[in-house]
């Protein structure tokens, strides 16, 4: 009896973790390039009463074998790479990747930190940085005295210096990709670093080997669709609620058992 | 009188494990490629009851058996390309740690450290031609199994099947493995969804019949135990008592 309360008990487990996640999502509902995750479950051991193709008590063959699981568990959560809507902004800073691309971002740690969030800024010493001021890589510097700032859908940044007639190329924006983009790692704020489930990154300038192109003046907006994450919260709600009957069913189970005896 | 309670008694142990099989379902409601188990018990034969080997009060008049049913959940849509999905009968092969085969209709794969298609345990999918080198390229996966990376064909992912899904064992994480005497036989029709993940096929409204169902039962066996106590309780102490 107790066996079956264990085996609901990892069930709500399982479901309140699935909660804490839809409603991080939710939180994020208007973070700036967020994309959704999802919680995967797997079922756990099973516990062989009989093995099949063991001999019965009457000599025979037993056909199927009598094997009782012991519940689920969350065993990943996985992040959902589906485009965000682009929001026009005007300002000539804000980034938006139309493709499965990253930005490069110079973590302080060292590394390099990957993100669809493209609204960057300029840092007092001229560099382009995120909002955290970590520096987008490969570095770009605009000049103090630039009047104005153009990307181009390849990635070349360019600047107009007053008094001068042409533009001058100060920079090349690079994207990276990934082949299993749902094994990176969330850091927050925006960043993700790779994993080994994610694969190395292909880098590459924006439109070529299928890294998307970049739109200056916009913004890529969260994924989560409010709609959806209300539908899972009331499936996850149910299925925890489920998950309690089976426990009170148990100890109702339990309960009976215990009052054989008066 | 007393056989009575054991023959009551033996009725209410089956209820426990369809309890526990229902908690067991109910808590994979959302395990993608979950496959539902079930309890059946069966009446024995006379020659069957005779042909016991053992005998004690504590013979069950029944045999128990469970029968996990294939029938397929529904698809979820992930647009993750390693998530894939067999629309019709068959599984993915996998090639476990320790060298041994299972098969699962558990599709969301990745990418493991050497660049293979992957299960996230660690298990390899194995196609006919051994396991399928993703590397960090762009991945197709056609309706009909073959996997393309950056354009070449890296792979051929042919679900396969076996003649009594009965004598599949299930080991967790979504697998199961296949008794040795038994082959694995490609299916006759499958097509391969890319970007969607099949999802558990317990639904809740029998899960929670089959729980009432098992408690009542087992509610009905305990009274039969007590109503049986009460008429021994009335021999032993009224009959012939001089009241």
């Amino acid at each position: 009896m107790i066996k079956a309360m264990r085996t609901a008990a990892s069930g709500m487990v399982a479901q309140q973790m699935n909660v804490d996640n839809i409603a991080n999502n939710l939180a994020n509902v208007n973070t700036t390039g967020f994309k959704r995750s999802k919680i995967e479950f797997q079922d756990v051991l099973y516990q062989n009463y009989r093995k099949a193709g063991t001999t019965s008590a009457l000599g025979s063959e037993v056909p199927t074998g009598l094997a009782i699981g012991y519940g689920a568990r969350a065993s990943a959560t996985s992040r959902q790479f589906s485009g965000g809507t682009l929001s026009p902004t005007g300002n000539p800073l804000d980034l938006a990747i139309s493709g499965d691309g990253f930005f490069q971002i110079q973590h302080p740690n060292g590394t390099i930190a990957y993100t669809r969030d493209g609204a960057f800024k300029i840092s007092g010493d001229g560099r382009i940085v995120n909002a955290d001021g970590f520096f987008l890589d490969p570095g770009i510097s605009i000049p103090q005295d630039a009047t104005a700032i153009s990307v181009a859908t390849d990635g070349t940044v360019e600047v107009m210096v007053a008094g001068q007639a042409d533009p001058t190329t100060v920079g090349q924006i690079e994207l990276a990709r990934f082949v299993n983009p749902a094994g990176l790692e969330a850091l927050g704020r925006n960043l993700l670093i790779a994993t080994r489930a994610s694969g190395d990154p292909l880098t590459d300038i924006p439109t070529q080997s299928g890294l998307g192109q970049v739109d200056q003046g916009y913004l890529e907006m969260s994924n989560v669709e409010v709609v959806d994450e209300m539908v899972n919260m009331i499936v996850a709600q149910r299925a925890y609620e489920m998950n309690s009957k089976a426990i009170q069913t148990a100890d109702d189970m339990s309960s009976i058992a215990n009052n054989l005896k008066r | 009188m007393i056989k009575g309670i054991y023959t009551s008694a033996t009725g209410m142990l089956p209820n426990i494990k369809k309890q526990e099989l229902t908690a067991h379902n109910v808590a994979n409601a959302a395990t993608p490629g979950y496959k539902k188990d079930s309890l059946f018990t069966r009446e024995l034969s006379r020659a069957e009851q005779r042909q016991r080997v053992t005998r004690s009060d504590w013979e069950q008049p029944m045999s128990e058996e469970i029968y996990t049913d294939y029938s397929a959940g529904m698809f979820d849509r992930t647009s993750n390309p390693l998530d894939l999905a067999i629309d019709g009968d068959g599984f993915f092969t996998l090639q476990l740690e320790d060298g041994s085969t299972a098969i699962t209709r558990n599709g969301s794969f990745t990418v493991n450290k050497d660049g293979m298609l992957a299960a996230p345990g660690g298990a390899i999918v194995v196609s006919e031609g051994g396991a399928i080198e993703i590397g960090n390229g762009k991945v197709t996966i056609s309706q009909s199994g073959e996997v393309e990376v950056d354009g070449s064909v890296m792979g051929q992912l042919t679900p396969v099947t076996v003649e009594d899904l009965q004598q599949l064992q299930k080991i967790g994480r979504g697998m199961f493995v296949v008794p040795e005497e038994v082959e694995l036989i490609p299916v006759d029709y499958a097509v391969i969804r890319q970007g969607y993940i099949e999802s558990s096929n317990v639904d809740i409204v029998s899960e929670m019949v089959d729980m009432i169902i098992a408690y009542r039962s087992y509610e009905a066996n305990a009274k039969s135990i007590q109503s049986q106590d009460d008429s021994l309780e009335k021999l032993f102490n009224r009959v012939g008592s001089r009241g």
